[in-house]
């Protein structure tokens, strides 16, 4: 078995598929995770410049450091944008974030909201006539996302919500004061549900895993184990079964593939180090690097038997690139309660979240456009930094606590042919690979559902009595876009998709594609949770094929 | 099952060229401890291209050490453990990094007079900043950040120096404090460029650079003050920073009764 990509898929996929005997290799772009690595807990001034210059991270990750989570930090587990580069139309900037090169890949540093999908989400077309349904319901994947959870470790709170189910939660961590009267209020009065934020943070010890210790940053890594990143969870496990072996800095060009039995025969790759090619060879291929970069990998595999890239006899490989919104939102301040801001003390890794509200039924439909969004919000109870003056006074005026509750929204995107991937035939990056042209814009649908985060954001605030109310609502592009998807669309017909069902190529039996790829349509919840579902679901699909020896 | 060496450790923090010795002894062994609370001793790591053996420094062990056991099971007594205060003791290092540096600084991008002036300045500005080196700090900021941002900077102080000599007619820094905070008091009432408060500007007006005010001047470099302090040890512990980092909960509502 070769698995390609150490995430979230990939992670399970390895870990699924050595426990139960077989033997894998799992390749994985980057370097090495070590604890040596995580540096969540070392304070500002010992680091050399503090964090405090920007420009320090944006000499080699002018893109990646636009997402604010790479740092003086971590930025080293970030691909060097200058080393692989992607191109875009001029007129359609597209900021791709979060390429990590580090085993764990995104799960390293990732904002871990974990929210499962509903019946509602995978049927979306058959609500509102838009798009295509997924070829798989929510029965199929409940028992998975139970089985991932209870794995993963999600702390959270069951409310409910027949489009938002609820998972096997550990106990939530609490909501500050200025929450709770946002919940109460915004239940009261708009029939909204705050929540706090379900995220895959341990708040009770599972699996030799410790439960969280509050130091604040998770994306700088974890010497207690308590989020979930792939590098201490998944694949720990797959190499402690002894049948998966990791290997390091592998760049994965194409798919090989046997021309006579049309079967995918192994990969080839190149060493970051050496720069030299390697073959490797196995009796199936489950592609988990990440939607664009595993469909960069199918569209450099073309050759006279797949001219158009490898699984795309239906021409719709690369096609219906989705991509959360998040450009709406606001923030209002809210009374202190009596805390006190502090440098020191426990910190929450994360706030809370607001389910979706819009068009989940008949009632909440909306004139203005499809589907709907949540909102991810957080309590920031700062010192007055912009206090005015000088001296004492300054240090004296800095203490007056502020409360800021902000809110943003995170918007479900169309599928739309005309966005789209394609290989650039003029760039390659360091590794000789053809690079990914991406092409992607709002449509009507997200200008208007952006819109409408800054006015329901301006509503959620005022029902709880937030002063000095601020909203935004601004044009995604360049884009913050990490939970990008669809580009290998799950189908019943081999005409319109890319992948079953189990995400296993159309074209190519013994070839899979298990990250985010797959989705059929992008439902406003954080993707994480659902990959990981259907990952697993696919890996036992894949060993019931084996067994009954049709891979 | 064999046992491994009892470890002694001397803490020895040469690797920072001073001579800080802290004896500190451990009573147990890094593979008693890893085993009596399953911590992995790394990551999985790889087969390819052969891992490089460094020898990790004793901090380094034993720091790891602590940070293993009290994530575990112990975290309050291990984060209030002398040991654990002592290793992670940044003060110590920090004040012995600066001795060892001391002697021989000299800034690399502003020249004697700025940097004279910015001494000055900062701590007019935030009282406490010379204690802390806020100016060297900058200067090592100014070293690799934008040319715009330098030059930002060096015109903002520069401006302090002109509002100084137009009032005085002397530099900021010949200027006795109470002139100085005179002089800072006339910029920092000054007009904004901008309505910082209100936020409020059109998108064309956002395009354009607006000219710098002095009272803009004044608060670029109050700014590049206010981080460079308070991201200091001595800052940091000013605002309520102590170094602990394993806390067993999280507060939670205090108000039974309600926020009404």
């Amino acid at each position: 078995m070769l698995v390609i990509g150490s995430g979230a898929s990939g992670g399970w996929a390895c870990k699924r598929l050595a426990e139960a005997g077989l033997k894998v290799a799992l390749l994985e772009a980057g370097r090495p995770q070590s604890f040596k690595n995580f540096t969540e807990h070392q304070p500002p001034f010992e680091l050399k410049y503090r964090n405090l210059v920007p420009e320090v991270v944006r000499k080699t990750r002018p893109i990646q450091s636009e997402f604010e989570i790479c740092s003086e930090y971590n930025y080293r587990w970030f691909c060097n944008d200058l080393e692989e580069p992607y191109t875009t139309p001029t007129d359609k900037p597209f900021h791709w974030l979060g390429r990590l090169r580090m085993t764990g890949g995104r799960t390293n540093v990732w904002g871990r909201v974990s929210l499962r999908f509903s019946e509602f989400d995978l049927k979306s077309a058959d609500f509102d006539g838009y798009g295509e349904n997924w070829p798989l319901s929510y029965k199929d994947l409940e028992p998975y996302y139970d089985l991932v959870e209870n794995y993963v470790g999600i702390c959270g709170m069951a409310e409910g919500i027949p489009h938002l189910p609820d998972s096997k939660f550990q106990p939530a961590m609490p909501l500050t004061c200025q929450e709770l009267l946002l919940r109460n209020r915004a239940k009261e009065k708009l029939g909204w549900t705050v929540t706090p934020a379900r995220s895959a943070n341990l708040t009770r010890p599972l699996n030799g895993r410790g439960a969280c210790h509050y130091c604040g940053p998770c994306e700088r890594g974890c010497q207690t184990r308590s989020y979930f990143n792939s590098a201490f969870t998944t694949v720990a496990d797959a190499v402690q079964s002894g049948n998966c072996t990791l290997i390091s800095n592998a760049m994965v060009y194409r798919v090989l593939m046997d021309t006579d039995r049309n079967r995918a025969r192994g990969v080839l790759y190149i060493d970051r180090n050496t720069r030299q090619p390697h073959e490797i060879h196995a009796r199936a291929v489950v592609l988990c690097a990440q939607a664009q970069e595993s469909v960069r990998i199918l569209l450099n595999s073309a050759s006279q038997q797949h001219p158009n890239g490898l699984g795309n006899s239906s021409g719709v490989l690369g096609h219906y690139l989705t991509a959360h919104v998040r450009t709406g939102g606001g923030s209002g301040e809210f009374p202190t309660f009596d805390a006190k801001p502090s440098l020191g003390g426990p910190k929450r890794p994360l706030g809370f979240y607001v389910a979706r509200f819009r068009n989940t039924n008949a009632s909440t439909r909306s004139k203005n456009f499809l589907r709907g969004y949540g909102f991810e919000g957080d309590t920031e109870l700062s010192f007055n930094w912009s206090a005015p003056g000088f001296g004492e006074t300054y240090k004296k005026a800095l203490r007056d606590p502020r409360a800021q509750v902000s809110v943003q929204g995170f918007g479900e995107v169309l599928p739309r042919w005309d966005n789209f991937v394609e290989v650039d035939d003029k760039v390659v990056d360091h590794y000789g690979i053809p690079v990914l042209k991406i092409h992607m814009s709002d449509g009507a649908n997200e200008q208007a559902m952006i819109k409408d985060m800054a006015e329901s954001a301006d509503e959620l605030l005022q029902a709880a009595g937030a002063k000095n109310i601020r909203t935004f609502a601004n044009p995604s592009a360049p884009r913050w876009a990490v939970h990008e998807a669809g580009i290998a669309r799950m189908g019943s017909d081999p005409n319109k998709s890319v992948l079953t069902q189990f995400q296993q190529t159309h074209d190519v039996r013994n070839l899979f594609v298990m990250d985010a790829s797959g989705f059929t349509s992008n439902p406003c919840q954080n993707p994480t949770l659902t990959i990981m579902a259907l990952c697993v679901r696919s890996c036992d699909y894949l060993m019931d094929e084996m067994k009954r020896g049709n891979i | 099952m064999p046992t491994t060496p009892v470890w002694s450790a001397v803490i020895c923090v040469s690797e920072r060229e001073i001579n800080v010795r802290c004896a500190v002894v451990i009573e147990f062994s890094v593979s008693e401890v890893r085993s009596l609370f399953s911590v992995p001793n790394e990551l999985p790591t790889i087969s390819t291209t052969p891992v490089t053996s460094r020898r990790l420094t004793r901090r380094e062990i034993v720091q790891s050490l602590l940070a293993s056991m009290g994530a575990l099971v112990l975290p309050q007594i291990a984060s209030s453990h002398p040991v654990f205060r002592h290793l992670s003791d940044a003060e110590t290092l920090a004040k012995a990094d600066t001795r060892a540096a001391a002697a021989k600084w000299t800034p690399e991008f502003l020249d004697a007079h700025e940097n004279q002036t910015l001494v000055l300045l900062s701590e007019r500005i935030v009282p406490g900043s010379s204690q802390a080196q806020v100016n060297r700090i900058i200067d090592l900021l100014l070293t690799v950040d934008t040319p715009g941002n330098r030059r930002k900077f060096i015109d903002s102080l520069s401006a302090i120096d002109a509002e100084s000599r137009k009032r005085r007619g002397l530099p900021f820094k010949s200027l006795s404090p109470d002139r100085q905070d005179e002089i800072l008091t006339s910029l920092a009432t000054g007009k904004p460029s901008v309505d910082q408060d209100s936020g409020r500007r059109s998108m064309k007006k956002r395009l354009q650079q607006p000219a710098f005010t002095p009272r803009d001047h004044f608060e670029n470099v109050k700014t590049w003050i206010v981080g460079s302090y308070y991201s200091s040890e001595v800052g940091m512990r000013e605002l309520g920073w102590t170094g602990d980092v394993y806390f067993v909960e999280l507060p939670t509502c205090p108000h039974p009764e309600g926020h009404e």
